[in-house]
């Protein structure tokens, strides 16, 4: 039964942490709703969450990356390409905000001369993870759906299984 | 999980939620938003007229008051204030056009992509059949 239930667990762990760090993309895209502080700590938090999510899917992108140019499908290849842009745009992303810093940085006593070169580079960069997360999204939407649905299903399931004490049924080997 | 994936969601969920606290705690809160306004308003009607918006904040000290030079947080000289590139950040409901509108693209995204896929599968099948045939 636990050996069921551990991936299970784990892609529900997947969907929560890609959905907070959507939420805060969101968020974060949007300065003039959360102002400058909320802004510049919470893409800085976002970094290392993008890290976490790199982690829990390492073993997919070193498997596609010794495939590449072998056996991998070409969904395998072009997922793999379009999040080493994601990736390239969300390092610009944070390596400019950085350079353009105006709450974070001077908290902790660094303060770095303006320059609008890196705030160019900061508003295209976040104009083009918009349209590559768009795509990666889109590339992932079947296992979002069926992840978010067996999701809530599990959940009513177990919400009637409280009311009447039933056995494992068949139903469980297909999650 | 391994335990070291363990430590770093936690790491990472902790990061997220303290960098939010510690956001709000630096950003204005709602009722100097309003004290704000309310000086703007009475600024631009000429009910105050000695109590412009850099006086009543006393020279760049306060949260909405001017700091020339930076031009981040500096709403009185125009969006993007003297010598400053950011233009005026300060929180507003406003930005949930902002929110809605990277919806919106992400939304289109998704839809077009959706429909190309659709179609090229539609054609994939198309093609066996047609070779079937001949």
């Amino acid at each position: 039964m636990e050996t069921k239930r551990t991936p299970v667990r784990r892609t529900t762990i997947n969907l929560l942490i890609d959905g907070a760090m959507f939420l805060a993309f969101l968020v974060a895209t949007a300065p003039h709703l959360s102002g400058l502080a909320i802004h510049e700590w919470l893409s800085l938090a976002l970094g290392a969450a993008l890290i976490t999510h790199l982690l829990l899917h390492w073993n997919w992108i070193v498997q596609v990356a010794r495939r590449f140019f072998g056996k991998a499908s070409w969904t395998a290849r072009l997922n793999y390409l379009l999040n080493s842009l994601l990736f390239i745009a969300f390092a610009t992303i944070i390596v400019t905000g950085i350079m353009i810093s105006e709450v974070a940085l001077p908290f902790i006593g660094i303060s770095i001369a303006r320059d609008d070169f890196w705030l160019g580079l900061h508003r295209m960069a976040s104009d083009a993870t918009i349209v590559i997360l768009g795509l990666h999204i889109a590339l992932h939407w079947s296992w979002l759906v069926n992840t978010t649905r067996r999701l809530f299903a599990r959940s009513t399931r177990k919400a009637g299984r409280s009311g009447a004490t039933q056995p494992a049924t068949s139903q469980e080997s297909t999650l | 999980m391994k335990l070291i994936t363990r430590i770093l969601l936690i790491l990472a969920a902790g990061l997220l939620v303290a960098a939010t606290l510690f956001g709000l705690s630096q950003s204005p809160t709602m009722s100097q938003l309003i004290e704000a306004k309310a000086h703007e308003d009475h600024g631009e009607r000429g009910a105050l007229p000695e109590q412009t918006v850099e006086g009543s904040h006393e020279e760049g000290e306060g949260n909405f008051a001017s700091r020339p030079g930076r031009g981040m947080r500096g709403r009185p000289e125009g969006e993007s204030g003297e010598g400053g590139g950011h233009g005026n950040w300060e929180p507003s409901l406003a930005g949930f056009t902002n929110v809605g509108v990277t919806l919106l693209k992400i939304g289109a995204i998704i839809a077009i992509f959706a429909l190309v896929t659709r179609l090229w599968k539609m054609r994939q099948r198309k093609q066996p059949a047609a070779g079937g045939s001949a």
